[in-house]
């Protein structure tokens, strides 16, 4: 479960998150809305781990999340697991030589078998048609493509909870019909949701709470 | 959308001792270079013209270099020191941590004189080593890095210079900005034992190459499109600045330190 306690944070002196409470329950389909510069962006990375609140408390699963308490290394490599953050450009996501590797990074590190490493690799690249493009090197991908071979990558890491800022853009038409159908298949496997767009007719069907910055 | 059965199952998994110091390191590094870039492009503490700013930095460093006494050395840094006064607590620090490093490179380096009988030379060299970085990092942090490239111009230095060391500078932020959050996305994927670290990091630096390549190509490209032939001009408004008040002030302190070169190094007689 995540809750955030009277959660404040600002860049300088220019404040982004004011005041926030919420509490987020496993399994739920979370929609952050809000206009550019509101602090979705800033409030997923908060509950990624990769910012801290100025003032309030962020927990997690019963664990305030602190500066300190990220610098345990085991305890933060179980949190990033637990937590899977799509980013808005994939570019800024994708650092294997291939496709393929790229999808592999994650379970590798987990210490997951081979058989088992090859087959979550193999049913991403299935389940996000990325099959003709498993050896290609991600930076010569289209958008589309590299924003599949982003979601693949946190796919492949089984985490609990999936954080995705814009998971909508660079995708095409087919992209999006697409991503209609996944996010609500995440819900069903029981996954928590939390999702920052301006198209909130991609979540709209399973949402269960709506954070509005 | 029918999903595979082992997404559909929650992970039971318990992380080894691995640690990765190195991602945490150069991301520490990257954005201190990031937030230095930023902090250029705030409003400065004197409104201090940056071409008579460039002028009094290369006449004071050719001062130093050329003086062979201590006593212009001493009001030198007394000058300095005053300047410095004004900076704020961490950035004060961080000036004097960068002239006193540098001083020390340089007494370690002209150690050797000290026993070839030129002992008094160990002394100066590592103190003019220190004053002249101490000038500089009070120009570069006085003095935004796009207005010194524009102040360039006082110097006739051609335009194409200036805009390919306006376009190094901001490449420099934006992929310091693109390498940084490539570096997180591996921070938050480095959920466990990495075997190859340095495969992780050359992976990164690649896609660094790639994109300022792409980038790069993009710039030409754009820059073509909007009728760029090969020639820079860069546009000046054609008003003439009134001096400011710190201006001012900063080339009567040039004029005093070149009157006191020539009085205490005797230039004239």
């Amino acid at each position: 479960m995540i809750i955030l306690d009277d959660v404040c944070f600002a860049y300088d002196d220019r404040p982004i998150l004011s005041h926030l409470t919420e509490t987020i329950e496993p399994g739920q389909a979370v929609l952050l809305t809000g206009p550019n510069g509101s602090g979705k962006s800033t409030l997923l990375r908060l509950l990624n781990g990769l910012i801290f609140p100025q003032l309030g408390t962020y927990t997690f699963d019963g664990t305030v999340i602190t500066t300190a308490k990220m610098r345990d290394h085991r305890y933060s490599k179980w949190f990033h697991q637990r937590i899977g953050y799509i980013w808005q450009h994939p570019d800024s996501q994708l650092f294997c030589s291939s496709v393929r590797e790229e999808l592999a990074f994650g379970p590798v590190q987990m210490g997951l078998p081979s058989e088992d490493v090859k087959k979550r690799v193999d049913d991403a690249l299935e389940l996000l048609g990325l099959t003709k493009l498993a050896d290609r090197a991600p930076y010569s991908l289209s958008g589309g493509e590299k924003k599949r071979t982003a979601i693949a990558s946190i796919l492949t890491m089984n985490p609990q909870i999936w954080t995705m800022d814009e998971p909508e853009s660079y995708l095409d038409a087919d992209g999006l019909t697409w991503l209609e159908d996944f996010l609500p298949s995440l819900k069903a496997a029981g996954k928590t949701l939390i999702v920052a767009t301006h198209h909130a007719g991609i979540i709209q069907k399973i949402i269960d709470k709506e954070i509005h910055l | 959308m029918k999903l595979p059965e082992w997404v559909q199952r929650e992970e039971t998994y318990n992380p080894g001792r691995d640690r990765d110091y190195f991602i945490s390191r150069s991301l520490l590094r990257l954005v201190s270079v990031l937030k230095a870039l930023r902090q250029q492009h705030g409003p400065s503490r004197w409104n201090v013209g940056a071409g008579p700013a460039l002028i009094t930095t290369l006449v004071m460093i050719l001062l130093i270099v050329l003086c062979r006494t201590m006593a212009f050395l001493w009001a030198v840094l007394a000058g300095e020191l005053v300047l410095l006064a004004f900076h704020p607590g961490r950035q004060l620090r961080t000036t004097l941590a960068a002239a006193l490093a540098a001083s020390a490179v340089c007494a370690v380096i002209v150690t050797p004189a000290l026993f070839l009988g030129n002992g008094r030379h160990v002394f100066l060299l590592p103190c003019k080593t220190c004053l002249t970085v101490l000038c500089l990092m009070l120009l570069q942090q006085n003095v935004s890095w796009h207005k010194l490239t524009a102040a360039l111009r006082t110097f006739h230095v051609p335009s194409l210079v200036i805009f390919i060391l306006d376009t190094t500078l901001r490449y420099i932020a934006i992929l310091g900005q693109e390498s940084a959050e490539l570096l997180t996305a591996l921070k938050l994927r480095s959920v466990g034992h990495n075997p190859d670290k340095k495969a992780a990091l050359s992976g990164v630096a690649g896609m660094m190459l790639q994109k300022s390549q792409r980038l790069s190509q993009d710039l030409y490209e754009a820059m073509r499109c909007r009728g760029f032939t090969g020639e820079y001009h860069v546009y000046d408004e054609g008003k003439r600045r009134a001096l400011s008040p710190a201006t001012g002030v900063l080339l009567l302190m040039l004029l005093s330190y070149v009157y006191l070169f020539v009085r205490l190094e005797g230039v004239l007689s």
